[in-house]
């Protein structure tokens, strides 16, 4: 356990102070750079200046030497304002410095390594480490971007179709397999990280990577989607109206509830149209059920639509004002008009939205993609000018699609087969 | 019990042989038993050795003093250098071998290895008590006990032969399959069904080779074996190729054929289709080729490599008659499809054992594998191991980045196998350093240890050793000029398109070429390597944490139980194993490492 890892402790929403913890090794030596100490003292607070590229903060630093902290090995933590952009800047700073961002529940896994855990609790972060890590893989495509996974898909699709070229010519030497110059594929690995030194641009830049969680509001028309909406973001956005099928395409707004941020959409009214217009925002509707990760059901009725998504859904009754509440088996029971339910929603928005995020998953998902992005990049350059032999191309290629597989998926040695089987005729 | 020996092979092919001689070798009491002693060595497909991965098997059994390289050598009457200009990591020697003379130099071989007897008889029965092997039973009721059984039964269990419409028993052509042993083992294992095909062949004088296209054999080639030789004067080999009209007649039969679409059902290899697979599937591409490879230095027949086949005799003399060379061709033998039985490897551990009964192993292509290779590689694996555990000694297990061997087994006992399964370099993800010229360096000094290795192999290693350390020092010491700076000769075959003459030029005293190419080779490739792992730790500090044997997977909180289920199925003896299992998630692993890495609280 000899590497140093990051990460932050706290949830990346707004909110007064959050911390980030180091731990390992090179802890002491990784926050002494950041608020310019040569040496720390254990158990002292430090109340120091911390500056990256793009801030100034006050912070507040506390250096535990091991074996007398949470892990058992040296541990700083730094307490500053809970902003997430600063808190990511700050982790990306230690992360420069020489410590890697930290894997689903790896404090605690350090901590029980060290002995520092008793077997009760090492049952519960074996709970833990389990909800992370299958949390961390459902969403590894979820949090991010529809744009993202789409550049990802091709990139994997580009290296697979090189290597597939290159193991072909080398493990079918006698096969009839089309000849492969060497200056025709230096040409294809220069566009490949081309493409890539772009996409990673891009990334880095955040624009294609940033996804909040995603709360979607569906329903039969007229139930009130867009008036709740409308609460809930505290203006008018939607369009309201008496009549059924007004929202006819799907409104997105990112809000605050109750001090988090999160991802609000209107869709339009499911049920049979025929106005080729409202087709189209049905469609759509069901498109972005599944990047959801909330489903708000509303209804003013018992009867609920057949909705699929692989997310909680919530039923909510909505209008209960009109009198008659016979809500039965609804999460919720709410009136725009009256107010009647709606804090309590609220304050259950914003639980949910937490308890997502606590999961670390947005943030170190996103810090993993542009990791592997760049070890891809990185293995790639080296090898562009050097490789004499063909083998050692084909052995860059394999390590540098491993690593785009950690982002959406591994590749296996028999996968490239099977795609050269399919595209060859294979059999001397 | 009618006689009693330590360990007992049952069988005589390619990993029969090599399993009974490694067995010997480290000094048990070894029995052979084969239903036909003549068959010992035969090569029941096409007479060549090597390829793509393959060489590079045979070349780690030869460095372990195995059989199989040894007689290639000896055999070899055309010889081919693969990928020439692909770097030495994916090059291979490939040799065509005389079948008899490649028969004769293993059974020599088995003959002469101490400690090894020889018996003609049909197995009918391993006999179990408890869970452990005490002997077998021949079909003549002749009963010999040991320890430890190897079964490499080959193609032999339940074997079916298919030409056209017909299906008739049998392992190969004109052997009888093994039913009775097959039922037998039926109680204890689960088998599945693989086929594979092979081509007709043809009588040599009834070609016109007039018009085909001429493979000379590569007179520089290396030996494959470290003590290898070739006695045997070249051939030259032909190639010629299908056309419109083959594949026309192909289409016909196909369709008469419902037998065909059946067939389809059974997994045949991917990579090695049947003639009517290749029409079927790739009908954009209007000529297949056709590698006419000689059967040897006494026979009249030849093996039309690229066109095996289980259309019914008719249909095959038809298409023969449209290809060029072969308009007036004679098939001697008809090609015929094999379907036979095989067991899932998962059922074994990483040293070949059962898992099921102790002291039993399987080897070969009973394990699902294909190829003389690959069964020669179980084979010799399987006879240390026997013999290993004989002596009271922990297995020895060959890891992924040791061997070829290592990345073949690790595969099949960890994955299984839904196809015949057959090794190529692209499997072995330390492909770089897991290298032909390497073999012996790589694992000669193990097997010494081990005692597998006999005397004049380790005479060799010890001069090889010796001259090879020189030339690595003197590659170190030695500078020369290069544009006005001074560099080692280390530093300078790494350059692109270095001056061999200057090389050895620069180089003082006597010392064998072949020394020297290994030296450079290994210098370009550490250089490499070296390179790239700054990049790259691929093996994973947890993956030698062993789980201990029947581990309770359900004493480790948060696995699923599908996972658990699985992991209990295949048993895996460390954590690097468990990882490569499909379907088993980062997330189980780190569960698992965490149970079994924890320290014990203080409190």
């Amino acid at each position: 356990m000899n590497t140093t890892i990051v990460a932050p402790a706290t949830a990346m929403v707004e909110q007064p102070i959050g911390i980030i913890r180091i731990s390992g090794p090179k802890a002491s030596r990784i926050a002494g750079k950041l608020i310019g100490k040569t040496e720390m003292t254990p158990r002292q607070v430090y109340v120091s200046g911390i500056s990256t590229q793009h801030f100034v903060d006050q912070a507040v630093v506390i250096f535990f030497q091991a074996p007398y902290s949470f892990t058992g090995e040296d541990v700083v933590e730094l307490q500053m304002h809970g902003n997430p952009h600063l808190i990511n800047r700050v982790v990306f700073e230690c992360i420069k410095l020489g410590a890697v961002m930290a894997n689903p529940g790896e404090f605690s896994q350090r901590a029980y390594l060290n002995g520092k855990l008793s077997l009760v609790q090492v049952e519960a972060v074996a709970d833990l480490i389990h909800a992370k890590s299958e949390k961390a893989a459902l969403s590894a495509s979820k949090s991010m971007s529809g744009a993202f996974c789409k550049v990802i898909r091709q990139l994997q699709s580009d290296m697979m179709a090189l290597r597939v070229e290159v193991e072909a010519t080398i493990d079918f030497d006698e096969d009839d397999i089309p000849t492969l110059g060497l200056d025709v594929l230096h040409k294809k690995l220069a566009i490949l990280i081309q493409e890539i030194s772009t996409n990673l641009s891009v990334a880095k830049s955040g624009v294609l990577l940033a996804k909040c969680p995603e709360v979607v509001l569906v329903g039969k028309p007229n139930v009130g989607k867009s008036t709740l909406m409308n609460e809930l973001c505290g203006s008018s956005v939607s369009i309201i109206t008496e009549h059924a099928g007004t929202t006819r395409d799907l409104i997105t707004r990112d809000i605050i509830c109750n001090g988090v941020a999160l991802r609000l959409t209107d869709t339009a009214g499911l049920r049979a149209a025929y106005d080729p217009a409202e087709q189209e925002g049905i469609e759509r509707a069901k498109k972005v059920l599944t990047d959801a990760d909330l489903v708000l059901h509303l209804s003013t009725e018992d009867e609920l639509l057949p909705i699929q998504a692989n997310v909680p859904v919530w039923r909510v009754r909505t209008k209960i004002d009109l009198g008659d509440i016979q809500s039965q088996g609804a999460d919720f029971s709410i009136s725009v008009k009256t107010g009647a339910g709606i804090s309590a929603l609220k304050s259950a928005l914003s639980g949910f939205v937490e308890g997502a995020q606590s999961q670390e998953v947005p943030f170190s998902a996103r810090q993993r993609h542009i990791d592997a992005l760049e070890r891809v990049h990185e293995v790639l350059v080296a090898l562009s000018d050097q490789v004499e032999h063909l083998d050692m191309l084909a052995d860059a290629l394999a390590q540098s699609h491993h690593y785009l597989g950690q982002i959406i998926g591994e590749t296996t040695p028999d996968d490239v087969l099977g795609e050269i089987f399919s595209q060859f005729c294979i059999g001397k | 019990m009618n006689q009693v020996y330590e360990v007992i092979i049952i069988g005589g092919g390619h990993a029969g042989s090599e399993a009974a001689c490694a067995s010997a070798r480290m000094g048990a009491k070894t029995l052979l038993l084969t239903h036909n002693i003549d068959t010992i060595g035969v090569m029941s497909c096409n007479p060549a050795i090597g390829g793509l991965g393959k060489t590079h098997l045979v070349r780690e059994i030869d460095a372990l003093d195995g059989l199989m390289g040894k007689a290639a050598d000896a055999s070899a009457i055309h010889r081919r250098t693969l990928n020439t200009s692909k770097g030495a990591a994916v090059q291979a020697v490939r040799v065509q071998s005389c079948r008899d003379h490649y028969r004769q130099s293993i059974r020599q071989q088995v003959e002469q290895t101490e400690n090894l007897t020889l018996f003609q008889s049909e197995v009918t029965d391993v006999l179990i008590e408890g869970n452990q092997v005490v002997g077998v039973e021949t079909k003549y009721g002749v009963r010999f006990g040991a320890k430890k059984v190897i079964l490499t039964t080959g193609t032999f269990l339940a074997g079916r032969l298919h030409v056209g419409t017909k299906e008739v028993h049998g392992g190969r052509s004109g052997d009888q399959s093994a039913d009775v042993l097959a039922e037998t083992l039926k109680q204890h294992f689960d088998i599945g069904r693989l086929k594979t095909g092979t081509p007709p062949r043809i009588a040599r004088n009834t070609i016109d080779f007039s018009e085909l296209e001429v493979q000379p054999s590569d007179g520089n080639s290396r030996m494959i074996s470290a003590l290898g030789s070739s006695p045997l004067s070249p051939q030259v080999c032909h190639i010629t190729y299908t056309n419109e009209r083959s594949h026309d007649v192909i289409r016909k039969f196909m369709q008469d054929s419902p037998i065909f679409q059946q067939r389809q059902d059974l997994k045949g290899p991917r990579y090695c289709p049947s003639i009517e697979q290749k029409v079927d599937r790739f009908s954009e591409k209007n000529a297949h080729q056709i590698f006419i490879e000689p059967e040897g230095v006494f026979s009249n027949e030849i093996y039309p490599n690229g066109i095996s086949t289980s259309l019914s005799y008719e249909a095959q003399k038809q298409f023969i008659a449209t290809i060029k060379g072969f308009e007036h061709a004679v098939i001697t033998r008809p090609g015929y499809a094999v379907s036979y039985g095989y067991f899932d490897p998962r059922g074994l551990y990483p040293w070949l054992e059962t898992k099921v009964i102790d002291g039993l192993f399987f080897a070969g292509q009973i394990n699902g594998t294909t190829g003389y290779e690959e069964a020669g590689a179980q084979g010799l694996m399987a006879g240390i191991n026997a013999a290993l555990q004989l002596a009271g000694k922990e297995p020895w297990v060959m890891s992924r980045s040791e061997g070829y061997i290592g990345v073949l087994i690790d595969d099949l006992v960890t994955n299984g196998t839904i196809e015949p399964y057959r090794m190529f370099t692209s499997r072995a993800e330390h492909r770089l350093s897991l290298r032909s010229d390497n073999a012996g360096t790589r694992l000669t000094q193990k097997g010494i240890e081990l005692g597998v290795v006999k005397k004049d192999r380790q005479e060799w290693f010890t001069d090889y050793t010796l001259s090879y350390q020189g030339l690595e020092q003197q590659m170190h010491t030695v500078k020369v000029s290069v544009k006005g700076k001074k560099i080692s000769l280390a530093a300078y075959v790494r350059q692109p398109n270095f001056d061999r003459q200057l090389l050895e030029q620069s180089l003082a005293g006597p010392y064998k070429k072949d020394v020297l190419e290994d030296v450079v080779i290994a210098l370009q490739y550490t250089g490499y390597i070296e390179k790239q792992a700054r990049h790259i730790s691929r093996v994973d500090a947890s993956d030698h944490v062993s789980i201990p044997s029947g581990f309770d997977y359900m004493k480790v909180k948060g696995l699923s139980s599908e996972v658990s289920e699985k992991l209990k199925h295949i048993q895996p003896v460390n954590i690097g194993q468990a990882r490569r299992i499909s379907g088993i998630t980062p997330a189980a692993i780190s569960l698992l490492t965490l149970y079994l890495r924890r320290v014990p609280h203080s409190v």
